[in-house]
């Protein structure tokens, strides 16, 4: 026969047969099945065979499980339950380590959990939710593909015109920005600029009036009721004016843990400023729709990538195409990474990361309780050896066990879960996630589901081991006879938890210097007193012109992309006579760039004011640029290099790279163009100069003012952009820290029960050693060995993963890696091998010091 | 133990056993009972009819051979004993003598 029955239906037949009757039922079956097999198919066949094996599940069938169901009783559950509640006073040291350990765990664990379920459960409330997209450009340069969560302006009116199956689709910008003057201050608000189909594809209960009248104007506005309840407590907030102008007609229920698009105010885009309006992917307009009934999103994602795109109005030489996807807004939060999201994003790597940080952690509170519970093993063999020879059957033991360590569990989880309770609050404002409040039903459930888990896993081995011993081995004080050595697993588990400490302690101090080297390294200019402001292409001349008149402004540039904090675009660069063109990111800026920005050059001069004159355009590069081309730097200045459209000539050398976003990897080429090519993405920075910046700053709005007349003016100086851009990198490395630390700590936890126990039960033997005249130190160092081999091998494991780890996954994409030396990695090494060595040596001591006489007096 | 009453699914699988003679085992009464009825039968409910005529004593079982086409599994035969038979009897008896108190008028077919 080749065709065999379902190998799992046939299993699971023999598994809840009766013995008796399992042949002829199975060979009848099996008759059959081939029978069909010839007759109607395999396919049909092995589902008539499912079939016929679920039907068999009847009393007459299935077998009788063997009951214990009498002799397990409540009386006998009160027992085991009064045992545990005593082993659980008797010993405290272990009690409380343990305790400690579950409750570390479970709180972060119900943190993770937490943002996790939030993440999934945000945007529920719409109706039909899985039919809502979002359409977000995908962009190809230089063969490296990044995805945008952004999308053009003009897009939507091209695929209503263009594209059909969408039912609605909706612009969302988020720039609306606002502000009401509440007692002497100003107060901000942030939100989202929304078209009338908004609140057709999103529900957003109205809490007051009517959300579809801000469409009738332009000067209408939607509050939060959170942002109703922080600006105006209590009063009308219907009616109230902005600073801006605006009045509010409605209030809708706010999105905070509902949806991803984050709003306290909505505006009409009817009164978003035109002229920002021509902004590219890379603006913060984003679009969503309803996918039409009939439609399948594939189909509509297929015409979307066939949709022809907007053709590149930026320099022609770089080599970039975009075009369309479509992204469900269902779990938007763990998707795969997208640049400029619109809210708080996680990412697919982000929630990796949280679900096994919330296994890891568990898994070392789940080890520390099944080391210990095994190490006492010797104390309890007799109990449980007095119970078999008694009659307790395996069943029971078991049963006992797992009470026993569903008793520890549910106190780390009482404590655990107090500590979430305490903190969850702080929390919930800080971390920028979605954080369901603890009333919420599912999240407790899912809590208690999730500490019986843990309990069971912690439990089931420990309790499986002594339900394994037989009785008389146990008299017999010979354990390690069965195929399980209690020793060795304990030493493995031991192993296990310092290896991962050991992991995290080199990580985490890698990432720390990692994050301080990238910080100290140098930016290549001048940022204190760089105003940076807002504007776009077609203006920002004019505005640059106004601006200098200003006695405070000491010069301006335009620059295609910020320094230090935005991600430049590529170039290829080709020299004659090279075979290959170089992909180098550039900067595009004007004559006035070394002004305000004040880079140093090692030889030749900046830009020079005229410009077109000439048929090439001037550029300034960096050493590292010149190296890779291959041209040597005495030679360098005045040297020809073009690319598909452009000729430039090198004018001079700059003495120290200007260095670009710190995650990007080797930017040292980055090399600046003056041009007067039209730019995508100006950026307008002023150096300030003298004493009155207030005044100089009223000054500068003044101005932007006259020109963008319904605008609402933006600035920000570069140190508090460039202060940002590392301190999204500095909340990560807080988050992974604290994580870090916790596993660290349970790991200790561990360790000091198992030192503590070690010193107990080696009493005897350390009374003996004394009374034979051994020193304190010789003492110490016998126990000290074997914690200083396991920790050893767990370096000699620990130290490789852990460069691996940060060289390929966390250093990968960072301007400036780390240089990793030795000294770096033995320095994670050192810390917890002193840590683990204080631990022991702590527990020790008391017992080494004691007079050996009271250990050895009485048996 | 329902005691000896016989059901109507019952009574049709102690028939088919009986026709089929000296080839009663799963497989065939399954087939034999779809074929005669158009009734389609699980395997696990005959065998609850099985097994509850086997407690009242109507039928017994003894296993055949082993053959090639159910994995070397041997097939078990099953007999109507003479309680069976009698019981098979009595419910015909039953039966009939209701037939036969039917007055023909009341099998007439209602006209319209």
């Amino acid at each position: 026969m080749k065709q065999k029955t379902p190998r799992f239906w046939t299993r699971l037949l023999k598994f809840f047969c009766k013995e008796s009757l399992h042949e002829e039922l199975q060979g009848d079956l099996e008759e059959v099945f081939y029978a069909n097999i010839e007759s109607k198919g395999l396919r049909e066949a092995k589902s008539i065979y499912r079939k016929e094996v679920i039907k068999m599940l009847r009393p007459s069938v299935v077998k009788s499980v063997k009951s214990n169901s009498r002799l397990y009783n409540l009386s006998l559950f009160k027992i085991h339950w009064v045992l545990s509640v005593r082993s659980f006073r008797k010993n405290k040291v272990f009690s409380l380590v343990t305790t400690l350990g579950f409750a570390a765990a479970i709180s972060i664990s119900l943190f993770l959990i937490n943002i996790i379920y939030s993440g999934y459960s945000l945007d529920r409330q719409h109706n039909d939710p899985n039919g809502i997209y979002r359409v977000a450009t995908m962009e190809t340069e230089n063969g490296e593909i990044k995805k945008f969560a952004s999308s053009p302006f003009e897009l939507k009116e091209q695929i209503t015109d263009n594209v059909p199956g969408f039912e609605l689709l909706s612009h969302v910008n988020r720039t609306l920005a606002t502000s009401f003057q509440i007692g002497g201050s100003a107060i901000n608000l942030n939100g989202v600029y929304v078209d009338e189909n908004f609140f057709k594809i999103f529900n957003f209960p109205s809490i007051k009036g009517n959300p579809a009248d801000i469409f009738k104007d332009r000067n209408s506005i939607i509050i939060t009721d959170e942002a109703a309840q922080k600006l105006f407590d209590g009063q009308n907030p219907i009616g109230q004016i902005t600073n801006q102008g605006q009045v509010v007609r409605a209030v809708v229920a706010s999105p905070k843990n509902k949806s991803h698009i984050p709003f306290e105010v909505i505006g009409n885009i009817d009164s978003f400023s035109p002229d920002l309006k021509n902004g590219d992917y890379k603006s913060r307009n984003y679009l969503y729709g309803r996918i039409a009934e009939n439609v399948a999103p594939e189909t509509l994602e297929s015409r979307l990538e066939s949709f022809p795109t907007r053709s590149n109005d930026d320099l022609d030489d770089v080599q970039r195409e975009h075009s369309f996807f479509l992204q469900s807004i269902d779990g938007i939060m763990f998707k795969d990474g997208v640049f400029n999201e619109i809210g708080s994003s996680v990412g697919r790597e982000g929630l990796i990361m949280f679900v096994s940080l919330t296994l890891v952690l568990i898994a070392m509170a789940c080890f520390n309780y099944t080391n210990l519970s095994m190490a006492r093993a010797l104390q309890r063999t007799r109990e449980v050896g007095i119970r078999k020879v008694a009659g307790s059957t395996r069943r029971q033991i078991i049963g006992q066990f797992l009470i026993e360590t569903f008793l520890f569990s549910s106190m780390g989880f009482l404590v655990g879960l107090s500590i979430y309770v305490y903190y969850s609050n702080r929390i919930s404002d800080v971390i920028p996630f979605p954080f369901l409040e603890i009333t919420d039903y599912n999240i407790i459930f899912l809590f208690i589901g999730f500490s019986i888990i843990t309990s069971l896993t912690a439990g089931i081995f420990p309790a499986l081991f002594f339900a394994k011993i037989s009785p008389l081995a146990l008299f017999n004080k010979q354990l390690s006879k069965g195929k399980i050595s209690l020793q060795g697993i304990r030493k493995l588990l031991v192993g296990f938890q310092l290896t991962v400490s050991m992991f995290m302690i080199i990580l985490l101090s890698l990432i720390i210097d990692q994050n301080q080297s990238l910080r100290n390294s140098p930016m290549g200019i001048e940022s204190d007193q760089l105003l940076v402001v807002s504007s776009t292409p077609e203006t920002v001349d004019l505005l640059k012109q106004g601006f200098e008149k200003i006695s405070g402004v000491s010069s301006s540039t335009v620059v295609s992309s910020l320094p230090v904090v935005d991600f430049p675009v590529y170039l290829n660069l080709y020299k004659e006579g090279m075979a290959d063109s170089l992909a180098t990111r550039f900067i595009q800026v004007d004559a006035d760039f070394d002004k305000v920005f004040q880079p140093k050059l090692k030889s030749g001069s900046f830009f020079s004011p005229q410009l077109g004159q000439q048929d090439y355009q001037e550029i300034v590069v960096s050493s590292a640029l010149l190296e890779k081309m291959g041209i040597p730097e005495n030679e360098a200045l005045g040297t020809l290099l073009s690319s598909s459209a452009h000729n430039y000539q090198i004018t001079g050398i700059l003495d120290q790279t200007i260095s670009a976003n710190p995650l990007i990897k080797q930017d040292e080429s980055l090399l600046l163009i003056n041009s007067n090519q039209p730019m995508q993405y100006a950026r307008l920075v002023l150096r300030l100069e003298g004493k009155d910046l207030t005044h100089t700053l009223n000054q500068i709005q003044t101005e932007w003012e006259a020109i963008f007349i319904d605008g609402s003016f933006q600035a920000t100086f570069l140190n508090s952009e460039i202060d940002s851009t590392f301190g999204n990198l500095l909340n990560a490395i807080r988050i992974i820290t604290f994580i870090g630390g916790c596993i660290i700590l349970i790991s200790m936890l561990g360790q000091l029960g198992m030192a503590l126990f070690n010193a107990q039960s080696r009493m005897k033997e350390i009374g003996i050693r004394k009374v034979m005249g051994a020193a304190m130190g010789r003492i110490i160092g016998l126990i000290l060995k074997s914690t200083t081999i396991t920790i050893i091998i767990a370096a000699f494991i620990a130290t490789p993963i852990a460069y691996v780890v940060f060289k390929y996954a966390v250093a990968a994409d960072v301007r400036t890696p780390l240089e990793i030396t030795p000294w770096l990695l033995l320095k994670g090494v050192l810390v917890l091998t002193l840590l683990v060595v204080g631990v022991v040596v702590s527990q020790t001591w008391k017992v080494a010091s004691a007079n050996p006489t009271q250990s050895l007096r009485n048996e | 133990m329902k005691g000896t009453y016989l059901g109507e699914f019952q009574e049709i699988v102690l028939l088919t056993i009986l026709v089929l003679h000296e080839n009663a085992y799963g497989v065939s009464v399954q087939e034999e009972i779809e074929k005669r009825t158009g009734r389609g039968v699980s395997r696990g409910a005959l065998h609850t009819a099985f097994t509850r005529l086997e407690e009242k004593g109507f039928i017994q079982s003894e296993y055949g051979g082993a053959t090639a086409e159910r994995g070397g599994r041997r097939k078990r035969f099953y007999q109507v004993t003479n309680l069976g038979k009698s019981s098979l009897n009595e419910a015909k008896e039953v039966r009939d003598e209701l037939w036969n108190s039917v007055p023909k008028i009341a099998l007439q077919k209602i006209q319209g």
